[in-house]
């Protein structure tokens, strides 16, 4: 990249919960300006969208504009030259919807990678963990077109070592001889164990619960993404999901984090009191979406996220279809600085999205 | 001819209270507008007339008024000819909204016909209440009257389409497109016609000078806001685009007046407000945007938004609850450039009958099946999308002796 991105470097380079609201509107919001301006240079349909809508070039996070989620369904769009394309993820969605096209180049991908390192080793740590798949291995078979579910399973590989994956491929039953032998070669260690919400409570957590087995795994963490819908279906909250997770499986810390894949490597986690978090590099705003205002703590509303990471596409602020709240600003118990904030689910009427994909709902 | 058991039992019966197909098939056809059919109609207007809840809203106000004596006498052709009805008709009701599939099984029951309706089984206020009434109003009427006007709901399966198609003599698609397409898989008797009312799309036209003139632009907005917000902008007949006659000069000067009364009266009608709607909105504006030079007008809020486009290539459903395009042109000609094949309802303001008779002489334009004054978009008449739905719905009976 020939332009000047300062800024942006500075920002996916510090911490990731480092930053208080004064240097992060700055230094993120010199960020967003500076791919603003490099997405109006680079794809002419978000340079068509900001002149339609006429504004003053940005000065802080939320002056940043946004486009709905649903614009990369509707059409193609990229900051990069199609030889630039290093890999296409596409989004979850129900048969016979259009799903989300996210063109990335090695800069972006590797920004991607970056952040989420940076903030999954903030909540597991430096060190390699024995790490359990929660899925089946056929999820990430074809590596050239990745589903949202395989792209979020490759991303966290990195973070564990000696992987197995828990299910099989055939049924997504329980592969026991797999998980046995990883169990009495890791016992009473902490490993790390990633899958997709819907997954690991229907084919893990109660498949351990009906074969009556209990795992025993002290001090590990659990991480888990892709919505609450299909739970919230069977009833199932996050605490019932937690205190499961621990009986059964031993997993004492469990994170879900909320991300898109238009946004990867952006992620919010939940950190042990139950607040998601937003990283220095990225933030979140909650809108009124009569007049797309930017609402307080405490007021419910569609929720925007922005990311200093996407350059290869003009997604770095993004209007999602989910309903959110603010629950505070640098003021967590857990002490990490920044943004934090509930998800309270979709908007109603919206079409299927989130990162689980087809397999989990048509099951 | 018999209807399987096993496709019976997958169709509910909606109205009225007892009522089943084999009534509804063994029904007496009548004459048209025969006392008795004209007694149904009736019962059906003093019931909407009765309740509360279907009073307070304008759509079915405006079936009531429709369904007045007087105004139904003057359906009743005058030409002489000799008409019976077709037999049965099975009408297919679009689920977008939810008073149209009466007019047009109100309209059958008018020509004598034994109707069985399908309704969406998409759950909706209006179409609860709805329901409530035309039970109500068929309780009333004695047990073979009422058998000629079953509403039933049953899953879009092609062996019940097949089944209830396979008895009709005449065979009315509302719903779109995909509807349309749908049912026409399942096959008609020889005999039997068919009316389909696909997917439409629908705009209003202002001369900018007449609007400068006109002596009630407040009324005027009020109407525009009330064609395009009632039934959400969903309706085939909701305009989606106002297109401005006239200069850019004046027709900068009319915008400005226009729109800000038209926010007004969409705040006055303080429809509820959904933030799906304001989404849809956005990612619309957002990808004429992205197509091409546009300006999004200044509103308040997302209950209304307005893009300018200088070339509006075609006119689409890109969201509802409030959503415009627009575009200036010199003259009706411009127009006819722009028309499609599925274009039906022209609201005009300031543009004489006898332009657009002129208009449509000299460029006979694949679309356009109406034009009306502003708040007149909705208002069902018994010719739609080009049909005399009276004479569709009857057959003549040619007597030479």
């Amino acid at each position: 990249m020939s332009e000047n991105m300062q800024a942006r470097d500075a920002v996916l380079a510090a911490p990731p919960f480092a930053l208080n609201a004064a240097e992060k509107n700055r230094l993120l919001g010199s960020a967003l300006a500076e791919l603003t301006l490099h997405h109006a240079g680079h794809c002419p349909q978000y340079a068509g969208i900001l002149a339609a809508q006429g504004r003053a070039a940005p000065i802080g996070i939320a002056d940043v504009p946004f486009l709905p989620v649903r614009l990369f369904k509707e059409l193609d769009l990229k900051s990069i030259p199609a030889d630039a394309v290093f890999k296409t993820l596409t989004s979850s969605g129900t048969t016979g919807q259009v799903p989300s096209r996210i063109y990335l180049d090695q800069a972006t991908a590797q920004a991607q990678s970056r952040a989420l390192a940076a903030i999954t080793t903030n909540f597991i740590g430096k060190d390699r963990r024995p790490m359990l798949i929660i899925d089946h291995p056929g999820v990430v078979r074809d590596r050239t077109s990745f589903s949202a579910r395989g792209a979020g399973i490759l991303g966290m590989m990195t973070y564990g070592r000696a992987h197995i994956y828990a299910l099989n491929d055939e049924d997504m039953g329980l592969n026991l001889p797999a998980i046995t032998e990883f169990a009495e070669k890791h016992a009473g260690k902490p490993i790390f164990a990633f899958g997709f919400t819907f997954m690991v409570w229907k084919y893990f957590l109660s498949a351990l619960e009906r074969a009556g087995i209990t795992l025993d795994f002290p001090g590990s963490v659990l991480i888990h993404s892709g919505g609450w819908k299909k739970l919230e279906d069977e009833a199932v909250s996050n605490e019932q999901f937690k205190s499961v997770a621990l009986e059964r499986a031993g997993f004492d810390h469990v994170h879900n984090f909320y991300g898109m894949v238009e946004q990867v490597g952006s992620v919010f986690m939940e950190c042990d009191h139950g607040r998601l978090h937003a990283p220095g590099f990225a933030d979140v705003i909650i809108r009124d979406p009569l007049d797309w205002k930017p609402l307080g703590i405490g007021q419910e509303g569609l929720i925007q996220v922005v990311s200093a990471i996407p350059l290869s596409y003009p997604g770095h602020s993004l209007l999602t279809e989910d309903r959110g709240v603010l629950t505070g600003e640098d003021d967590c118990p857990c002490g990490r600085m920044g943004r934090t904030f509930r998800v309270l689910g979709r908007i109603p009427a919206a079409e299927m999205r989130g990162c689980s994909d087809t397999h989990a709902a048509a099951a | 001819m018999s209807i399987a058991p096993e496709i019976i039992r997958q169709i509910s019966i909606m109205a009225p209270a007892g009522g089943s197909i084999a009534a509804t098939l063994a029904a007496p056809r009548a004459a048209p507008f025969a006392p008795e059919r004209l007694a149904l109609v009736d019962a059906v207007r003093k019931t909407i007339l009765a309740d509360p809840a279907a009073r307070s809203r304008p759509e079915m106000v405006a079936l009531a008024f429709w369904a007045r004596a007087a105004s139904l006498a003057k359906l009743a052709p005058t030409d002489g000819l000799t008409r019976a009805p077709r037999g049965l008709a099975l009408h297919i009701a679009p689920g977008n909204v939810d008073t149209m599939f009466l007019y047009s099984a109100l309209l059958s029951v008018l020509a004598g016909n034994v109707n069985i309706v399908r309704v969406s089984g998409r759950e909706s206020d209006a179409l609860t209440l709805l329901l409530r009434l035309l039970n109500e109003a068929l309780a009333t009427l004695p047990v073979d009257v009422r058998a000629c006007l079953l509403i039933v709901r049953y899953p879009a399966e092609k062996p019940i389409n097949d089944a209830l198609s396979a008895h009709a003599d005449v065979r009315v698609i509302w719903g779109g497109d995909d509807t349309v397409r749908e049912v026409r898989a399942s096959p008609l008797p020889p005999h039997a016609s068919e009316l389909t009312f696909p997917s439409k799309v629908s705009a209003a036209v202002i001369d900018a000078a007449a609007w400068a003139a006109a002596p009630d632009q407040a009324e005027q907005a009020r109407r525009f806001a009330l064609d395009a917000i009632t039934f959400g902008q969903q309706a085939c007949s909701s305009p989606l685009a106002l297109f401005w006659r006239g200069d850019a000069a004046s027709v900068a000067a009319a915008q400005a007046t226009f729109w800000p009364l038209v926010e007004s009266a969409i705040a006055a009608a303080n429809e509820p407000f959904a933030a799906r709607a304001a989404v849809d909105k956005l990612v619309a504006e957002q990808m004429l945007a992205a197509a091409g030079a546009v300006h999004h007008r200044d509103t308040s809020d997302y209950r209304l938004r307005v893009t300018e486009t200088p070339d509006l290539a075609r006119l689409t459903r890109l969201a509802s609850d409030g959503f415009f395009v627009e575009r200036r042109i010199d003259a009706l000609e411009d127009l006819a450039r722009l028309v499609q094949r599925d274009w039906q309802t022209i609201a005009s303001l300031g543009v004489s009958g006898d332009d657009w008779r002129a208009m449509l002489t000299a460029t006979r334009p694949h679309g356009i099946d109406r034009i009306v004054p502003f708040g007149q978009a909705l208002a069902f008449g018994h010719v739609w999308d080009g049909v005399n739905l009276l004479t569709s719905l009857t057959r003549i009976v040619s007597i030479e002796v």
